[in-house]
């Protein structure tokens, strides 16, 4: 369907601008570059921030890997994928470490990311200060001027009504001492991912027209009080059922014949790596 | 050369900006196949490429010092308009600008602290980016420290400093030399003269 269209889909003129939005996103870290958000063939709020910035970035040595909460396969992960294979013939993988772009939804991989790797992230709401401040106007002045006591005010109220802070994802960072930023609603569990990451981590939130990045090796702080630090989400010492890991980001379901709730690695690829390594080992 | 090549050649140099900008203080190369030549210009040719690569209709450019020739050719490559120095997206300062070329970046705009994406970006052409005066450069998109060396013939590091004093407005460099090579300074790197040093 899409071969006969422009590589990459976007004209040039859009990738020009994109491209000038995210220089400018890397050289001031944390802040959100305005930009022109294109019409895409999916719907906005379907990851369409993110499709611009890798579809604007990729080239045919590229190799992309998409992932949609973690999984490879989901619908959603699997459209993005064929949308920007058709339209660039680029090689896709599942293996995080062999993929040069890595467009997600989200989630940060368990395998650590490396040098020269660039995580593009699908955000649906890039303002931090939105459940506190709902003029744009407004947050623009409060980033403008470095105020981000709505940010703590709205922590604070969370500890003081249930006693913690409340932010099941999307826990606001802070960047490089300067701009707070919401990290696309990854879970809690990756926000430490961020920090000093050797990857290039670029934002895109197309309803929102915004990009926004985080370059390599930039301090990126969870915001926390002293007295209530910033916590990852805990498992209570379940393991993954299939791996019998502990140390990564696991997904609760149940067992619909027999009700039992079990935990499963939420990467789908990193699960299946270790499955395979370990069918590996048993057959040597 | 046909839309698609053009195309894939702007797309590898995006990237190759995009990776200097982000791993700040490493030189990187562009390719060799990426080069065209500009015979009537008096700007490196890996000058033009990149000023091919980001600039369009929309974005206003001052060529510092620059002949009518060169001028015309960027806006006829490019669909940019000539724009003074202190409303410019974009300033280049050749490789043979005067040696007051740092009034162009002195006028260049910084930005406001609600849009400090609204300032300029700096494209120096310089002799080298791999050997000349050493700094020790800090800041994001840097592993704890690195040693960088660009030999250019005025004072861009005076110039430099002096925009960025004010976190988030500043001005954003890329310099360029006659090889293709490109080292970039975005706003944020912090950078220490290394007194006797010359080369990395």
């Amino acid at each position: 369907m899409f071969k006969e269209k422009h590589f990459a889909f976007l004209d040039e003129s859009s990738k020009k601008e994109i491209r000038r939005a995210v220089l400018k996103a890397v050289a001031i870290p944390g802040y959100q570059v305005p930009f022109a958000s294109r019409e895409l063939p999916i719907a906005r709020g379907w990851g369409t921030g993110g499709l611009q910035i890798t579809l604007s970035l990729i080239g045919e040595d590229d190799i992309v890997k998409v992932i949609d909460q973690g999984s490879d396969e989901s619908v959603n992960a699997v459209s993005l994928r064929n949308l920007i294979q058709e339209t660039t013939n680029v090689r896709s993988t599942i293996r995080t470490q062999e993929a040069t772009l890595i467009q997600t939804r989200h989630r940060i991989p368990e395998t650590p990311l490396k040098e020269g790797q660039i995580l593009i992230l699908q955000v649906p709401l890039p303002e931090p200060l939105r459940n506190v401040e709902p003029s744009e106007y407004k947050t623009k002045k409060l980033h403008g001027e470095g105020d981000y006591s709505g940010a703590w005010l709205k922590m604070f109220e969370d500890i003081m009504r249930y006693g913690q802070t409340a932010t099941g994802a999307d826990h606001p960072v802070c960047v490089d001492g300067r701009y707070v930023m919401a990290p696309s609603p990854i879970p809690r569990f990756d926000n430490p991912k961020l920090d000093n990451s050797p990857a290039l981590l670029l934002f895109g939130a197309g309803r929102e027209k915004k990009i926004y990045a985080v370059p390599p090796y930039t301090q990126v702080v969870s915001l926390a009080f002293d007295d209530y630090p910033f916590r990852r989400e805990r498992f209570a010492g379940e393991k993954c059922r299939l791996t019998g890991l502990s140390d990564v980001y696991l997904d609760e379901l149940t067992d619909e014949t027999t009700g039992e709730i079990y935990y499963q690695i939420n990467d789908s690829s990193y699960l299946l790596e270790h499955l395979n390594r370990e069918t590996e080992m048993q057959t040597e | 050369m046909d839309n698609k090549t053009r195309a894939y050649r702007t797309q590898k140099i995006f990237r190759k900006v995009l990776q200097s900008m982000a791993y700040v203080g490493r030189p990187v190369r562009i390719p060799k196949e990426c080069i065209s030549e500009y015979p009537d210009n008096r700007l490196f040719p890996a000058t033009m490429e990149i000023l091919q690569t980001l600039l369009d209709t929309t974005t206003g450019f001052f060529c510092g010092d620059a002949d009518e020739n060169t001028v015309r050719e960027i806006r006829l490559r490019t669909s940019a308009y000539p724009e003074k120095p202190e409303a410019a997206d974009f300033i280049v300062i050749p490789a043979d600008a005067a040696e007051n070329a740092a009034r162009h970046v002195e006028a260049a705009k910084t930005g406001t602290i609600y849009d400090p994406h609204c300032s300029a970006t700096v494209l120096i052409e310089c002799r080298s980016v791999l050997r000349g005066s050493a700094y020790l450069c800090r800041g994001p998109g840097i592993d704890a420290a690195i040693r960088i060396a660009v030999q250019c013939s005025w004072n861009w590091e005076k110039s430099r400093r002096e925009k960025n004093t004010e976190f988030p407005l500043g001005i954003d460099c890329i310099f360029v030399d006659g090889e293709g090579n490109l080292l970039s300074l975005p706003r944020t790197a912090k950078l220490d003269r290394q007194p006797g040093k010359e080369g990395v």
